[in-house]
This record gives structure tokens, sequence and C-alpha cells, in this order.
């Protein structure tokens, strides 16, 4: 199903541009960082143009899909959770390619701050298309008596948590993202480059709970994982979507 | 106050009106251009750096100093030979073949030219032999290299392994970023250094200029 995505659901918050470049909560801003993020986000929200996309995959397609991607560690997180799963969802994002565009004009222009804000602010409306369509995905879920109220979705792309890139060839090969414009390319890179896949998950929240032992979790510069488990203790008013 | 001073706190408060105009003010006063390069751009951009490792200021402040440093350098820049103005070294920037995410490596560009560094960037997707023709071209002392993804970063040992098999390595030497690398990566994949982030980048590549080789 395609989802439909609007800018202004989507859009981050100025300070939420400024984390993800390492401005922690409660500094003061100067002038100059606040007119940034403002200008940031008003350019984000020109050339922004989010497309989403989630189908429904069967637990056991879902493993063998898994299972096609080379060099997936021998644990990988979502072989463990899937087969628990209530629903399980190919998803693919995208914001677009003006946004890339504007990116790279900007740095061609020497304008880095603006430029290294706009991507920032890019990457965190991703995670937010992200969150939309495991929205999306929920709420089909519990329309088809697939899911109640407890039920969380979650994603899980290539790439992270030991399922290996490569898993992004089988993925696009079954949910065609073509048709929303992201393509792949030879080494498994998404374009437009602010695009996000995977698989989303959806399940009660202990579907969702895994200990960080894993063998590829030593390595893991992200652990965003821990964040998003601590997230079903946290946010009492969660509509049970969790950003992936 | 003197008007390199004021030059070096124009650009740590990241002001593109000022430092261009302050610059040309030094200039016009008959300070050397490569005193007003050293005692004003680059003096303010080290304060920048250190003020940054130590998380006074973040990297938005880092770019705005960046971008006004690029201001004052565009006025100094008819005021030197060409070729003079190489600095601490000069550095060839890419993301390896096959891969097309740029912005840490504009990132440790921008560092680098804030440190004095000459840097040679040849974008993105950029195939092993490029990086090598380009630092023969330029005399480079470093490759740096980029990569964000598990399946891009092997290319930076087709890089290494060129260097060695043309004699380069002792030459040339290599540094490799990106999420997926670690020193022990970087290692195995023939580099002579491995940068967690840009402003290690810069120290990292320093010392690999200053070593012998």
């Amino acid at each position: 199903m395609n989802v439909e995505l609007r800018v202004d659901d989507l859009i981050p918050r100025p300070r939420e541009v400024l984390a993800a470049q390492g401005v922690p909560p409660g500094v003061t801003l100067s002038p100059r960082l606040e007119a940034l993020a403002a200008d940031a986000l008003a350019l984000l929200a020109a050339s922004a143009e989010p497309r989403g996309v989630v189908e429904p995959i069967s637990r056991e397609e879902f493993g063998v899909l898994l299972a096609e991607a080379e060099g997936n560690a021998h644990d990988p997180v979502v072989g463990w959770i899937h087969p628990r799963a209530e629903g399980l969802g190919l998803f693919a994002g995208t914001l677009g390619r003006r946004v890339s565009d504007e990116i790279e004009g900007l740095l061609a222009g020497g304008e880095y701050p603006l430029a290294v804000s706009l991507d920032a602010a890019a990457s965190r409306m991703t995670d937010h298309t992200s969150r939309a369509l495991a929205t999306a995905w929920r709420e089909r879920l519990l329309r088809s008596g697939e899911a109640d109220g407890d039920t969380r979705v979650l994603g899980y792309s290539p790439g992270y948590c030991g399922w290996h890139v490569s898993g992004q060839r089988p993925l696009f090969a079954r949910l065609r993202p073509e048709r929303i414009g992201i393509t792949l390319n030879d080494a498994c890179l998404m374009h437009p480059l602010k695009s996000v896949s995977g698989v989303l998950v959806g399940g009660p929240a202990s579907v969702h709970r895994f200990e960080t032992g894993f063998t590829f979790c030593d390595a893991c510069r992200d652990r965003s994982c821990v964040a998003r488990m601590r997230s079903f203790d946290d946010d009492r008013t969660s509509n049970g979507s969790t950003p992936p | 106050m003197s008007l390199l001073e004021d030059l070096a706190l124009a650009l740590q408060s990241g002001d593109d009106t000022r430092v261009p105009r302050l610059t040309a003010d030094a200039l016009e006063a008959g300070v050397p251009p490569q005193e007003v390069l050293d005692g004003g751009l680059i003096a303010g951009m080290a304060v920048v750096g250190r003020r940054f490792r130590d998380y006074e200021i973040f990297l938005p402040d880092v770019l705005l100093a960046a971008r006004a440093m690029d201001a004052g350098v565009q006025v100094l820049k008819p005021h030197f030979l060409e070729g003079e103005m190489t600095g601490a070294g000069t550095v060839v920037l890419g993301t390896v073949r096959g891969d097309l995410h740029d912005i840490g490596k504009n990132l440790v560009g921008i560092m680098l030219k804030g440190a004095g560094f000459k840097v040679v960037d040849l974008g993105k997707n950029v195939a092993p032999a490029a990086f090598i023709d380009a630092a023969l071209e330029h005399d480079a002392q470093v490759i740096g290299m980029s990569a964000l993804l598990t399946t891009t970063a092997p290319m930076m040992a087709e890089v290494t392994g060129l260097l060695k098999e043309r004699g380069l390595g002792s030459r040339i030497r290599t540094i490799a970023g990106g999420a997926p690398m670690s020193r022990e990566l970087a290692t195995d994949l023939g580099a002579d250094a491995y940068a967690f982030d840009a402003t290690s980048a810069v120290e990292r590549i320093q010392a690999l200029v200053d070593a012998p080789s």
C-alpha cells in the first residue's frame, strides 16, 4: 500500500536538528544557530517530497528473504524476532531527490553550515518517515484484526543489528520501491540518500525486547535499540509505533 | 586589540561579513599575507578547534567559523603566488567507489582547510586509481578515504594495495574513516591511520604529515 505522507507531519523541530549535530538540549543558543536551524527547516519543508510504501509479508516468506542476504551475522536480531511477530510488512520511504540536490548545491557553494544543518534535518525527517510508516502499518494491522491495542510496531533495516546490507537486494526485488523513486546501486546503497527501508514488525513489546549481547553489538556505535526498548516503558501516550 | 586578534575573534564567532573586511584591513595596514593567514585566520580556527574538542562549542559553530575563514581566504588568495598557500600540507579526500555518502568526508575537508591544509576533494564514488593519480598530481602527503557501508569499505584495500604496488606506500600515507570503520578494520584494509570523527581526522593527518616517511 502507498502511504500518504505530509511534510508538516514529518518536519523535525529546531532542537532536533541541532541535537543531530551534537548540540545538547538545554544549551543556550546563539541567534546565529537559531537562524541556521530555522533556515534549514524552511529549506527542508520546501524541498522534501516524502513518499512511502508498505506491503505485507508472511513470517515464512520473510525468513526466506532474510536468508538471501549474503553476510548476515549468524544471529541477526530480526531473525530472532520475526517468528514471533503478529504482522510483518516490508517498507520503504524517501524524502525524494530535491533534498539531496539542495544539500549538494549548498556544499558546492561553500554554504557548509546550512548544508550540514539541512542534512541533519533531513536525516531526522527520514526517521520520522519511518515512524509514520510504522504507524500506518499498525493501523492496518488493527483494522484487519491482526493486532490489538498493545501491539508495538518497530522497523528493522538491512545494515543494522546483524542483517547485512546486501539484504536490500531481496527486499527491493520483492517490494519494488522504484515505484516511489528509490533505487539501489551495486553496493546496496539507496538513492536518494534520504531514504529508509526494512521490515516493520508488529507485536507486543515483549517481541521486541532483547539483550544487547549479540555478536555484532560490541562493534555497534548506534545503540539506538536500547532507547527504542526503553520507549516502551517511558511513552505512556504512545500510539504503539516507535521510530525504526 | 590588534587587527589580527580582532580578525581571529571575528572568525571564532563565525562572522563572515567582518572576517573578509578585517582581512582586507590587515593587508591594507601592511601586515604580510602569510601573517594574516597564520596569525588571524588559522589562529582563530585553532581556537575554534580546541573549543569544539572541549565541548564548549558545537559542530554548527565550527561550520560557521569555517565559512567565515573561507571568506577571509578569498581576500588573501590574490596576494599569494600559485601553490604558495599549501600551509600544513596537502590531502586528497574522497568517498570510495560504490558509496555516495559524503557529509562526513566533507566535514573532514572543512576542518582540514581550517587547520591550514590544502584539500583536494575528489567527491564520492571515487575509483581507487583516481585517489593515487590525484595525490601524485597535487603532491599530496595523505589520502583520506571515507565509506559508510560495510559493502564499500573493502574498496579502501584496493587503494592501499595500489599504492603498495606502485611503491608509493611510504611517500603517500592513508587514513580511513566512516561508520563501519574501526582501528582494526582500517589496519586490515592497509590504511596507515584511522579517524573516529572529523576532529580526530585532523589530528591523525597532522601526525601522518609530521611523521618521517
